[in-house]
């Protein structure tokens, strides 16, 4: 049995399981053709230099980031706002687009390794992510950090005061950080993170939790959509989000900066946000500008 | 809280997409566990020294190492340098961890053959090829399968923290549409349904091997 065979039949065996499994990846990527609707913009056109693959724009999101990026429990398609917003983007650029789906650190470190054009699944601007080599577009909505309570809970204070109080979060998410590094100053008694924001929403609904830190756009939208759950308080740490692109890339960033702006002069990104959000959100005009944010877009 | 099972009719064909990267998943890592299991259990019975060296080495490292943190390293740092998808990375992850296993599980059945076995056919004039091939495997089989079978549900099982690493199989994609619809105990009870079935089809398969293999008295 300790023949010469098995060595070469091990590295067939593995090179098969290698290759077969290779088939098994295909249904990650969805490929889009870019929606027909919108008007293609000729001086922007053709224009978008560095594409990792010519005639593409690859946009990579989690798909697990309601209203962001969801997949569709009937139809199995990656959709949400991020989705509509980088189809309108493709569409005016006359690029077909591609939607691949990882988790968010892969999406980062993918990103970093130059597989996609842009990562966008909510992720805001900020220096420490500017220093691990990446750079944004300018700002297309904005979010700050609510406490999602139960309906009951209304008109409790949120984070104005949480003393005493258990907070929920989704592990790893920037809103965990805030209550992790604010936990002297805060007062409350203990911080649970869950896995996602399903599992920290069953938190809630049986008391684990008192409330959970949550993004404003996702806490609003749950509380529109299911009657067991509202906000609370105040929203705190306003920022702007962006596409994030990989350092080096910032003339196509430029020139996909102008489709945005279009996008966003001429109203399609109220009504994408409208559609998604329920709610016209504040678009920032810089990256580094300070919350709250006054500025609307055009059609609220 | 109420629950809505209707959600579980409408992911169904998602969930079943999913099932089948599982079965991808478990079924690779089977054969290359299984492959480099056997390659590790007839090293560590070998008369060289560095062989056994080598398989005792590799057998306690991996038993060492949590599987999350393997399919971590897959990843990261194997996958990242040969350029491999996510689902080959996890395959790879989880077939170096079970082989550790596997080759334990092989080796225990070789064991538990009577010495006199060796012995009468070496004295038949036999090679150990041949005798190996001829009379201790057959009759180590009857042991390898028990624990073999029981040790392949648990790579089944395993496999759904290859959701770690992005990939979107049973867990993975359970996952994802608890978070769209915020009902995960309907989905995830959908979930523990499938993995159940897989299983109860591995204790059968478990049965239909021990049956054929058994001692014809």
């Amino acid at each position: 049995m300790k023949g010469k065979h098995w060595p070469r039949l091990a590295v067939v065996l593995i090179a098969l399981a290698l290759v077969a499994a290779a088939c098994g990846d295909s249904d990650d990527t969805t490929t889009t053709a870019a929606a027909a609707a919108a008007t293609t913009t000729t001086e922007a056109m053709a224009e978008v230099p560095d594409l990792v693959e010519e005639g593409k724009l690859i946009v990579v999101t989690t798909g697990n980031f309601p209203p962001f990026t969801l997949i569709n429990v009937d139809t199995g398609d990656n959709e949400g706002y991020s989705i509509d917003l980088a189809a309108e983007v493709a569409s005016r650029l006359g690029l077909e687009l591609e939607l691949p789906t990882v988790d968010f650190v892969a999406e980062m470190e993918g990103l970093a390794q130059g597989l996609y054009d842009i990562a966008d699944s909510g992720i805001f601007p900020s220096q420490e992510r500017q220093d691990d080599g990446f750079v944004f577009s300018r700002p297309m909505t904005s979010s700050g950090v609510i406490a999602q309570v139960l309906a009951e809970n209304e008109d409790t204070a949120g984070f104005a005061d949480v003393t005493g109080k258990k907070i929920g979060g989704i592990q790893g998410s920037s809103q965990e950080k805030l209550v992790l590094d604010g936990e002297a100053e805060m007062g409350y008694e203990e911080y649970l993170g869950f896995l996602g924001a399903a599992e920290a929403l069953t938190g809630l609904e049986q008391g684990r939790v008192d409330l959970l830190v949550f993004d404003n756009l996702v806490a609003a939208i749950t509380a529109r959509d299911d009657d067991t759950f509202s906000v609370a308080g105040p929203t705190i740490s306003a920022r702007p989000l962006s596409f994030t692109y990989q350092t080096g890339n910032e003339a196509k960033r430029d020139a996909i900066d102008v489709v945005i702006n279009e996008i966003i002069a001429d109203g399609t990104m109220a009504e994408i946000q409208k559609k998604w959000f329920g709610v016209c959100i504040a678009i920032p005009d810089d990256i580094n500008q300070a919350g709250p944010y006054e500025t609307l877009a055009p059609g609220c | 809280m109420e629950l809505d099972w209707g959600v579980v009719g409408r992911a169904f064909d998602l969930l079943l997409k999913g099932t089948w990267l599982t079965l991808i998943l478990f079924f690779f890592s089977m054969v290359l566990g299984s492959v480099l299991g056997l390659i590790l259990a007839l090293m560590r019975m070998s008369r060289f020294r560095a062989a056994r060296w080598f398989s005792l080495g590799y057998i306690w490292l991996f038993r060492g190492i949590p599987v999350l943190v393997i399919l971590f390293f897959a990843f990261w740092v194997v996958g990242l340098q040969l350029g491999l998808t996510p689902v080959q990375s996890g395959i790879l992850g989880l077939g170096f961890s079970a082989a550790a296993y596997i080759a334990e599980i092989i080796r225990a059945g070789i064991i538990s053959v009577d010495p006199g076995q060796f012995e009468a056919s070496e004295s038949l004039g036999m090679t150990k090829r041949h005798y190996m091939r001829r009379i201790i495997i057959p009759q180590s089989i009857r042991v390898i399968i028990p624990t073999y079978m029981s040790n392949s549900i648990l790579v089944l099982k395993v496999s759904s923290v290859a959701v770690a690493i992005g990939i979107v199989e049973l867990t993975g994609i359970t996952r994802q549409l608890a978070n769209a619809t915020r009902q995960p105990i309907e989905l995830l009870t959908a979930a523990a349904g499938i993995y159940v079935i897989l299983t109860t089809l591995l204790i059968v398969a478990q049965e239909l091997l021990e049956r054929r293999f058994a001692l014809k008295t």
